[in-house]
Formats: C-alpha cells, sequence, structure tokens
C-alpha cells in the first residue's frame, strides 16, 4: 500500500510552464486565424423582453460587416449548455437566439465584421424593438409569481427533475431517511437558523473565447477556451442540427474555468458565422460581458435545523434549500444536490436526516458550475449551525465535531440516496483522516477553546475559528474517461487524453501516473489532450474527476500497453507471453536468455521487423463504482476590527485529506487557490443589481477577487492517506480546498464578537452592523 | 496616425486610432504574450515596460508611448526562464494568463529594489491578480528567485 | 477611448491655447479618463512639458502635474516632509502599474470621489495652479463643479511644520474606499478631510476648530472632534456601504487619523 513510489508523489514540474511564463501563443485569442471575422453579441439591456422586431439593416449595409444574425436566422432547437453527461439533469430551456430575452446581457444578435471596431459599429446601428415585460428579480418571491419566465412549449427535461417551469421552478428533490420531525422534537437541544449565499463570479483571468473555421474537409472545427470538448460537440451538434461526425473541438491552453467553462458559451455564435459566411470567426468576450453574460454561482437560502442531545450527540439534521438559477437552468439540480450530499454526510451518524428545497428561475444571469458546486455554500449553512450547536451546548466546536463526524470504515445512507440528479451509490469510506486533520489544524493554528477571543488593542480582537469540509472525486457511472498509449520509435509512449487540463496539470500528472504504472519516466511520455479528433473520450474536468476517473482510465491503459509489449516480445522470441517480464527499460524472459532493450524494440516493431511489423498500442476506460470524498478541516484566525468592522484574515490552516497527491506541488497549490477563492466569497465577493437587474459589480473595479496582500498567510499540509479505489491511491483534490473559508470566518467572527452572521460576504458594512446589533444595550 | 515604437530592442511603425490602447495595438502585431483579462486596469496580465517601468498596456494610449521604448517578456527570454524555472519547481505556474505579465513586473521589480521583503514584495505585486494559485506559491518560488539570483 | 486627433503639446502655452481655445481634452496618465468611454475631439498630451518633478522650494513643495501616483509614493521630498502621510495614501491605488500611469494632475482635475490623494491635499492645505489663471484653495477646487477647461501645471503643498496621517477603510487592499480620511496639524491649526463619502473630499471645519492649536489634543477632545465630523459632513449610499455606515465608520477613521498625526 504505501510503496516508494518513483513518478508519482513527486513534485514534477508541469510541462507546458515555462512555454507559459515566456508568453508563447497558447489561448484561443493567440491561435486564431488574423483574418478571423470579429464576432460581436448584441445583448438585451432589459431583464425580461419581448423582441417586437429588429431591423439590421443599417448595420449589414456598413462596410467590412460579414452578416447580421439574429433569432430569423436560427431553427428554434431548446437545448442545455450545462456541460454534463448524457441525458443532462438540466432543463433544455435555452435557445441559441429568442424572440424573448430574460436576463440583462441575454444574446439579441450578433454582428461578424472584418475588425472589433467595425462590428462594435455595427452593432449600434441595429434597431431593436422591445416590449419590457415585468422581471422577477428577487429569488424568494420567484415562485409561482405571476410573471413566468420560461411560459414556451418546446423546453422539456431529459427525465423527471422537478420542472415546473409554469411556477418558475427549474427543478425539484427531497429526500428523508428516519423522521426528522420527530428526532426534532426529542432533541433536547435544537439550533434553526437560516443562512443566505451569494453569486460569485468565476473570475478566470481568460475571458470567454471562441474560433471556428470550416477545414479542408468542410467539417466544423471550434477551438474553444472549455473545460469539456466532448460534451461541447455534442451539445453543439444538438443546437444547429448537425451530426457529430461534421464537428471537432479543441481546447488549447485556458486561462482558468473554476467551472465557468463548464458550459456550451460562446461557441454557437462563432460557428454559426463561420457555417453562414465559409469565413473563420472568433468570439473574444469582454471582462463586461463574462461578468453579465456568462455563468455565475447559485445565489441560495438555506434552512438549517440541527437537533441534539445536551452530552453532544447530533441526532437529527434537516436542510432545506432554495436556489437560484437566473434566466436558464443549466446545473440547477446538480448544484443544489450536492448541496446536501458532500455535506450532510460528515455527520453520518444521526438518526434521521433530510434534504429538500427547489431551484427557481429568477431574471438575472444563468447559474451554472463553479468550484465548490454547491457544497460550499451548504457546508457555510451546516458548519455555521453545528457552530451554532457547540455554543448552545457550551461546547468546543472542534470537540462537538470530533464526536459526531464520520470515519474510515463508515458509510452514510446519503450516499445511495443522493447521485447526481438521480440516485446514488453504495459507499464504504475506505479512506478518512479527517481525526488527523482536525487534531493537526487544531495544533498549528494553536486551537484553545477557552481563548478562541483575545482582544489586540484600539477595538480589535484576534479570534479563531473553524469548519470541515468534503466532496466527492468524480460521478460514480456517470463520468467516464478513456486514455490511449501508443509506443513509438525511440522507445517513448504517446499518451492520449480527453482530460481537460484547465492550468490544473492534468497533463503532467496524467504522465506521472502513466510513467509510473509502466516503469519508465515521465520524460519518455508526451501528452496531446482534448481534441475530440484525435484524443479517446472524457467527460471534462468537473465533479474532480480528472485524477481519479481519467486517472483510472491511464492506469488501465498502461496496464494493457505492457501486456502488449509482453505478447509482442514473446511472439519475437518465441515464447509464451507469461514468461516475458517488463521492467520499463527491458523485455526479457525469466531465464534471461532472451532480452530486447525497449528502445531497440520500439525500433524493430517499426522499422526492421518485415510482415510483422506493427504499432504497439493499448486503451483503458473507466467510470468509478464510487466517489470516495477527499476531506479537510479548515482553521482561520482572524482579526476584526470593531471599530470599521473590517476583517482581516492572518492565517488560514488546511489540513486535507486527498488520497496519495500525484504530485505534491500541483495538490498544494490546488488546495491554496482554492482557499483564496473561497475567502473571496466569504469576505468580499458580491454579484450585486440595480433595482432593473442591471448588474452593478460587472469588472473588477467593483468586483473585487483576494490580491496578494489581502490574506496574510495560508498553512496547508496534506495529510496521508491512501484509497484502495483511487489511482495509486489517490482520491481528488480540485475543489475541496473552496468549501471552508465561509463558515470558518463566520464562526471566528462570532467568537470574536458575539455577532453570528448568516449572510455573506462579511464585509466591513455587514460586519459592523452585526457587532453592533449584538452589543448588549 | 502614425507611430514609432521600440519594442524589445526593435524599431517598428505602427497605424493606429489616436484612441488605441496600447495593449490593443500590440496584440494586433502579435504580440499576443500581452494579454487582455479586464479592460479596467485591474488585474495587470496587461502589464508591459515602458522605458523600463511597469505599467499597464490596455490604461496606456498608444499614441502616448509614441518614441518610446516597449519591453515585453519576449525581450526578456532570458531572465524569462530564469525565473520560470523557479515558479515551475514551485508548481506556480498554473493556468500561465498571469504568467508573462507577472514575470516582467517581478523582473521590474528585482531591478528597482534589488532584495525586497515580503510586504514589500506583495505591495509591488498587488496590480498582478491570479485566480488560480493563491498567491503562496508565486511568493515561495519569488523568494528562492530572489536568493539564488542575488549577486 | 474614441479619439480624433492626438497632440502632444511640446509647450504650455501651446497645451493652454489647445486646452482653452480648441476644447482640447488634457491628458495625464489616461489611465481614469478612458473609463468614462468619451468621444473626444481633441486630445491634448502634456507628458513632453517638463511637468513630472517634486522638489522643495522655499517652505512649499511644488508637485508637477504628470508627476506619477508611484513618484508621490516614493518621493523623497515628500517622506521628508510629511513621513508616512503620501506613501500610505497612494499604497492602495490597485498596484505599482497602474501609480506609474496614473497623473496627479488628473486625479486632481478629475475630483474623483474615490480618490485618496484629494482627501490628503485637501487636509494639507494644498493649493492648485492653473496655468495661466491663477492659484485656487485645494477646498474651493474640489468644491467647484464647473465644467470648464483647465490645465493645471502643479500643486503646491505647504511643507513645513506639519504631521499627518491617513487612515482608510476598504474592502480587498486595492479596493476603492469605502471611505477615507486624512488629518494634518501644521503651526494654524488642524485641519480633517473626509473622502470617498461617496462624494470627492471636504474639509470638517467644525471638527478642526474643536481640536484647537494644539499638535497633541487629549483623548476626549479627539473623540469629539471626530464625532462633529461624522455629524457636519454629508455621506451617500453606493455598491460598497451605506450613509449610515460611512457615518459610523467616519467617527473611528478620524479619530484614528488625528491620534496617528498627534505622535
Amino acid at each position: 500500500m504505501h510503496r516508494e513510489f518513483k513518478e508519482v508523489k513527486k513534485a514534477r514540474g508541469k510541462i507546458e510552464g515555462q512555454g507559459l511564463v515566456a508568453g508563447r501563443p497558447a489561448y484561443s485569442d493567440d491561435l486564431a486565424p488574423r483574418d478571423a471575422l470579429v464576432v460581436k453579441i448584441l445583448r438585451s439591456p432589459h431583464a425580461h423582453a419581448r423582441i417586437i422586431s429588429i431591423d439590421s439593416e443599417a448595420a449589414e449595409q456598413l462596410t467590412g460587416v460579414a452578416c447580421v444574425l439574429s433569432y430569423k436566422d436560427v431553427k428554434r432547437i431548446p437545448f442545455t449548455r450545462a456541460g454534463q453527461g448524457h441525458p443532462e439533469p438540466s432543463p433544455h430551456d435555452k435557445f441559441i437566439f429568442d424572440q424573448y430575452v430574460r436576463y440583462v446581457g441575454d444574446e439579441v444578435a450578433a454582428v461578424a465584421a472584418v475588425d472589433e471596431a467595425t462590428a462594435i459599429r455595427a452593432l449600434e446601428l441595429i434597431k431593436v424593438e422591445y416590449e419590457v415585460l415585468d422581471a422577477v428579480l428577487d429569488f424568494e418571491a420567484a415562485m409561482d409569481n405571476p410573471t413566468v419566465i420560461h411560459p414556451e412549449p418546446e423546453i422539456h427535461d431529459m427525465f423527471p427533475i422537478g420542472f415546473e417551469p409554469k411556477r418558475n421552478i427549474a427543478a425539484a428533490y427531497d429526500m428523508e431517511i428516519g423522521d426528522v420531525e420527530k428526532i426534532l422534537a426529542e432533541s433536547e437541544i435544537t439550533v434553526k437558523s437560516s443562512y443566505y449565499t451569494q453569486a460569485q463570479a468565476h473570475v478566470a483571468l481568460e475571458p470567454h473565447t471562441a474560433y471556428s473555421y470550416l477545414d479542408l474537409h468542410g467539417r466544423l472545427n471550434v477551438v474553444t477556451s472549455t473545460q469539456n470538448p466532448f460534451h461541447t460537440r455534442r451539445l453543439l451538434g444538438q443546437a444547429l442540427e448537425m451530426p457529430l461526425r461534421s464537428i471537432r473541438i479543441r481546447k488549447p491552453r485556458i486561462g482558468g474555468g473554476f467551472g465557468g467553462k463548464q458550459h456550451v458559451h460562446v461557441e454557437p455564435y462563432a460557428a454559426l458565422v463561420t457555417l453562414r459566411t465559409g469565413k473563420p470567426a472568433k468570439v473574444v468576450m469582454t471582462r463586461r460581458e463574462v461578468f453579465e453574460a456568462s455563468f455565475a454561482r447559485h445565489q441560495m437560502r438555506i434552512d438549517m435545523q440541527v437537533g441534539a442531545s445536551r452530552d453532544g450527540r447530533i441526532r437529527a439534521l434537516d436542510m432545506h434549500v432554495l436556489s437560484n438559477t437566473g434566466a436558464y437552468g443549466e446545473h440547477a439540480l446538480t448544484v443544489f444536490m450536492v448541496g446536501g450530499s458532500k455535506t450532510l454526510p460528515l455527520y453520518n451518524k444521526v438518526e434521521a436526516v433530510r434534504f429538500g428545497g427547489k431551484i427557481v428561475y429568477t431574471n438575472k444571469i444563468p447559474a451554472g458550475a463553479y468550484r465548490g458546486y454547491g457544497a460550499i455554500q451548504g457546508n457555510f449553512a451546516l458548519e455555521s449551525a453545528i457552530s451554532e450547536l457547540a455554543h448552545e451546548l457550551k461546547m468546543d466546536p472542534a470537540e462537538l465535531r470530533r464526536k459526531n463526524m464520520i470515519a474510515e470504515g463508515e458509510t452514510s445512507e446519503i450516499f445511495k440516496i443522493m447521485g447526481e440528479g438521480s440516485e446514488g451509490v453504495e459507499m464504504t469510506i475506505e479512506s478518512c483522516k479527517l481525526d488527523y486533520c482536525v487534531d493537526r489544524g487544531s495544533q498549528l493554528i494553536k486551537w484553545d477553546p477557552k481563548k478562541l477571543a483575545v482582544p489586540s488593542g484600539d477595538g480589535k480582537i484576534r479570534a479563531k475559528g473553524m469548519a470541515l469540509a468534503m466532496q466527492g472525486s468524480g460521478i460514480p457511472l456517470i463520468d467516464m474517461g478513456s486514455a490511449h498509449i501508443e509506443l513509438q520509435d525511440d522507445g517513448f509512449f504517446k499518451l492520449h487524453i480527453g482530460a481537460t487540463d484547465l492550468g490544473t496539470g492534468s497533463d503532467t500528472i496524467l504522465a506521472q501516473i502513466a510513467a509510473e504504472e509502466l516503469g519508465v519516466s515521465s520524460d519518455d511520455i508526451i501528452v496531446y489532450a482534448s481534441d475530440t479528433d484525435r484524443t479517446p473520450y472524457d467527460v471534462g474536468a468537473y465533479a474532480s474527476s480528472t485524477t481519479y476517473v481519467s486517472g483510472n482510465a491511464v492506469i488501465r491503459a498502461a496496464k494493457n500497453m505492457k501486456q502488449v509489449l509482453r505478447a509482442a516480445a514473446a511472439e519475437k522470441f518465441g515464447v509464451a507471453a507469461e514468461e516475458v517480464e517488463f521492467d520499463g527499460k527491458e523485455l526479457r524472459t525469466g531465464d534471461g536468455k532472451h532480452s530486447v532493450g525497449l528502445k531497440e524494440f520500439s525500433f524493430d516493431t517499426l522499422y526492421h521487423e518485415g510482415a510483422n511489423m506493427k504499432t504497439l498500442a493499448a486503451e483503458g476506460s473507466f467510470s468509478g463504482e464510487k466517489s470516495p470524498p477527499p476531506y479537510m478541516a479548515g482553521f482561520v484566525e482572524i482579526e476584526v476590527d470593531t471599530g470599521t468592522g473590517k476583517v482581516e484574515v492572518l492565517d488560514y490552516v488546511a489540513i486535507v485529506d486527498c488520497g496519495t497527491p500525484i504530485n505534491t506541488n500541483l495538490a498544494k497549490v490546488q488546495v491554496e487557490g482554492g482557499l483564496l477563492q473561497g475567502i473571496g466569497m466569504a469576505m468580499y465577493e458580491d454579484v450585486q443589481y440595480s433595482s432593473k437587474g442591471q448588474m452593478l459589480t460587472n469588472n473588477l473595479m467593483h468586483y473585487k477577487i483576494p490580491s496578494r496582500e489581502d490574506v496574510k498567510k495560508l498553512t496547508v499540509e496534506l495529510a496521508e492517506s491512501y484509497d484502495p479505489s483511487g489511482p495509486f491511491g489517490a482520491k481528488s483534490v480540485g475543489e475541496i480546498g473552496i468549501d471552508t473559508p465561509l463558515a470558518a470566518i463566520a464562526n471566528a467572527i462570532y467568537n470574536a464578537t458575539g455577532a453570528r452572521i448568516r449572510e455573506l460576504p462579511l464585509t466591513p458594512p455587514r460586519v459592523l452592523a452585526a457587532i453592533k446589533a449584538a452589543r448588549p444595550h | 496616425m502614425r507611430i514609432q515604437l521600440n519594442i524589445n530592442g526593435l524599431e517598428k511603425q505602427f497605424d493606429i486610432e489616436p484612441g488605441d490602447m496600447l495593449v490593443d495595438t500590440l496584440r494586433r502585431a502579435g504580440y499576443t504574450e500581452v494579454k487582455k483579462g479586464c479592460d479596467t486596469g485591474s488585474c495587470g496580465v496587461c502589464t508591459v515596460l515602458l522605458d523600463g517601468t511597469p505599467i499597464l498596456s490596455c490604461s496606456y494610449l498608444s499614441a502616448k508611448a509614441d518614441g518610446h521604448s516597449i519591453t515585453t517578456i519576449r525581450g526578456l527570454e532570458k531572465e524569462a526562464a530564469e525565473f520560470g524555472e523557479f515558479l515551475v519547481a514551485e508548481g506556480a505556474d498554473q493556468c500561465g494568463f498571469c504568467a508573462p505579465g507577472f514575470a516582467l513586473t517581478v523582473i521590474a521589480m528585482k531591478r528597482e529594489l534589488g532584495s525586497p521583503g515580503e510586504e514589500e514584495i506583495k505591495h509591488y505585486l498587488a496590480g498582478n491578480l491570479c485566480r488560480c494559485s493563491g498567491y503562496e506559491s508565486q511568493m515561495r518560488a519569488i523568494k528562492k528567485y530572489l536568493e539564488a539570483t542575488h549577486a | 477611448m474614441e479619439i480624433s486627433t492626438f497632440v502632444r503639446a511640446a509647450s504650455l502655452d501651446e497645451a493652454y491655447t489647445l486646452v482653452h481655445e480648441q476644447k482640447g481634452f488634457p491628458v495625464g496618465g489616461g489611465a481614469w479618463s478612458r473609463l468614462n468611454a468619451r468621444r473626444v475631439d481633441l486630445a491634448v498630451d502634456l507628458s513632453a512639458l517638463g511637468l513630472r518633478y517634486i522638489r522643495k522650494k522655499g517652505s512649499m513643495i511644488e508637485i508637477g502635474a504628470m508627476s506619477t501616483a508611484r513618484d508621490i509614493e516614493t518621493s523623497r521630498e515628500l517622506q521628508a516632509a510629511f513621513g508616512r502621510l503620501f506613501s500610505d495614501t497612494a499604497a492602495h491605488i490597485v498596484g505599482v502599474q497602474m501609480k506609474n500611469i496614473v497623473t496627479v494632475g488628473g486625479t486632481v482635475a478629475g475630483r474623483y470621489g474615490f480618490s485618496d490623494l484629494n482627501t490628503t491635499l485637501l487636509a494639507t492645505g494644498a493649493e492648485v495652479v492653473l496655468y495661466k489663471e491663477g492659484t485656487v484653495g485645494f477646498d474651493e477646487f474640489l468644491s467647484n463643479r464647473s465644467n470648464g477647461p483647465i490645465l493645471i501645471e502643479k500643486i503646491l503643498v505647504p511643507a513645513a511644520g506639519l504631521s499627518g496621517a491617513f487612515t482608510t477603510v476598504r474592502t480587498t487592499v486595492n479596493d476603492f474606499p469605502i471611505l477615507n480620511t486624512a488629518a494634518v496639524h501644521s503651526d494654524t491649526g488642524w485641519r480633517i478631510a473626509v473622502g470617498a463619502r461617496p462624494g470627492a473630499a471636504r474639509l470638517a471645519v467644525e471638527a478642526a476648530k474643536t481640536l484647537g492649536a494644539e499638535k497633541s489634543p487629549d483623548s476626549l477632545l479627539i473623540g469629539k472632534a471626530a464625532e462633529q465630523a461624522a455629524a457636519e459632513l454629508s455621506f451617500g449610499s453606493d455598491i460598497r456601504g451605506s450613509g449610515e455606515y460611512r457615518t459610523a465608520v467616519c467617527t473611528t477613521l478620524v479619530k484614528r487619523a488625528v491620534q496617528e498625526a498627534a505622535q
């Protein structure tokens, strides 16, 4: 189990690192043909309106304009943009162009011109007459609102998800284990609170970009900044009514995703222009468009109830969620379900647990996938409520968690009941180091339950708070990845994978995995990925699936490759395949009579063996039968200025159990990056709207992500852990880092001031108001 | 109007509109290492050196730059590779979109401040946002780089 | 930004003519003005006029209009005269690259509510020297809402015997301020300026009078003056905070600024 690895668990440098630092052309806008038509999109200024007429004549006449497209030019086919497996759990409620616009930013028309300035000028010449409709902007007033956002009859779900668009409901779900009401009634202590989490913007530094062209075979080629090339091919084919064999999707380097690019985004508009004109076309979103018209995190209200006995046994958990999916239902049901399925099992020894609620439409930016994917919102509510319970019990919050949290070898019935959009799978937890994580984190932050808050002078107070988290490793029986390996002349291997490197380093770590299994060096593996023409299928980078799912596929391919090598050498030696061994360098028989070096063998098979020449290749695919959760304990030390409400994060300690880290550096950086993104949501980031549904925070001057001066210190450690079902014991690490800061910081503020804040972000005005309200008069 | 810029040591002429921003002029001329991230001067991925001083090319009129020298990361290949090694060694090179502008600013910082401490480093680089790395690995890389290259 | 004609003025006189007689738009750094998505017929570049200097002249410090925010942050002259006041003020502006572009003239001319620099300049009792149009006190300049043509040549800051401090509250370190204050003591007494209200900076005149002439007033008096500042000024709401919040926090920030300046 804990063998010595040669390639895995090493801090290998990313293969593309130096190239990116040097600024070599790598991203979609760097690679787009110089003569590509520039496509600009006319977007709705209204939150809800019907397009009465579009007059694009003046725009079309402008010199340099190739075409102007609107709903008149596209067949009206409902589809979903959500990058998910088929059948998608998201409603098919979106049209490339429609006669209705449902949020400020919704697509109205597209202009293609020879350059950006002409395209922008042409946009201004398009005359649109709107009938402005009432807009639903308050998600708590959306359900059964007289204004129906999706009255159109063509939209549909792919299977029952509780889709009731006439009630502005995109999806709904309920489940109960045991009798929650009964146990709550019996509980000696109960906590009942409602929590609000806000919409958050991804702010990947590269804006959404795609370009398209027709190749020599007349096929539509799209190069796009995407997390899911294969889903995009399928969804685009559906929306454009094109056979999949006529479409090629490629992902080059992309400048971050975090879930924001786990959708079809601008590709249809580039594609339409290319199909219409025969010319290359590109769409590059401005930062404002990314804010207003890509996707955001689901805003939620979460009503929690916790029931416990006076000795600190948590007996019942109830989580009720109202989620705001915005104008379209991408990822509506699944984000919502993860809010419960990847939080509640943390306290698996309860006698009863209930989860349910609804996801509603509003006339706001569509919500979609975003790192954490519901677990971060659920975590804020659950981990705040647990600390509220600790206070009621007058118990150390760490001790309460130790007493109730899930342990290795245990299970939760929730795993079986709640999957993603449908049922899940039963799962025993084969690796869980939460106990170590809590102990080690307490030690590093110097957690003393009697001294969680200490005044530091001038109205400032230093305080500590904590939270636990879990996530998943891919979606069992739904996520699938494949790998091809091929021996090349000169004794190296081609590794072709569908897996999607967002900058996370998956190309690098999948090569490490292949190398480890083959017994060669990572330097002997060249990687090519994310091309629907050239690489095998992979669902893409989301649900923390790449290491676990694609990694296991790579191991299978490598194992098969070794069989192929041994069989081919056996043929050459004239022996049975079982008699041949391969140690990464040489193929030889056990008795030593026959041997050949790998390099020499590669030349033999490809150049010299006459009628027996062949390419030696192998394939491997994997879909998980479980989704072993990574776990972490987060501890924060803050300083609250009671004079201004300003909170400084002094230190954030994160102890993470991700199973074996395939690359120790890259695993750590995933946690550090996730922490900052979670701290951003906890403290600074807030998508805000005007009363007319216009986004006020539509640029980086007003929407603030943390800068490097904002957090004093991050301390991240990985626990020693090994999950037998994972590739060399690995689970996942892509999302777990983001989940804990919301509750940990809110808990610390409570410990400092007695002010319990249940809304985010924890900006100075919100914190000061809460401190004042909590002060005894 | 026509302007002249010395870019990475080469004298070049450009036909521009008077209102063009430097980032667009540069990208159109093929200097795609200068990135566009935000349009409001907030993120730093468009950083170039103007007469050796780091500026945001998205917030600088090309016309104002007439007659001046511009350095992109391509003009500092050796230094970029040198610093790049330390970034790669920490795993700090994630999506890479912030990297050219960030590396340029680090090199400028080294020239301007010599051996800055952690607070000084954070302050100098505050205008270079990174969404992927959480900044810690970048700081580890910078410290090691400064130590290793301190003459 | 759409500009029809761009001219790099070769002399102050030429710049003056272009601005005052041909509706030329003076371009300092150009960073803030372009965010207004303006269409400008004639842009006048001031970078060749030798206006980038920070120098001591008698009891004043002259800051040329084309000095950058970075010049302000790192200036030895300003540090010698004011200690950390100006470097603290300029510290929050986005980052080094933006500070290398943003000019003092552009910031002052824009009368921006979000400006930290304007608040501190107001508190020092600075004066704005308009080329050929005379010298205007900073308070008067900021309060004047006219949009007529102006060409700022330099800012004069009295530098003898001054002690000042700058305080602020913001979400992230380099966000726009939710509120900022500067308190400066000279031999004529105190000046307290509050900016980002969200409107442009104003002097808390009554609060300053309350403090009297003492460089180190007692803490009760400081507290009283701080409350007075919050009461005598007006505050509004925007996406960063409400008027109530700004009022509440003004007291804290003014108190701390005075305490720091008094040391």
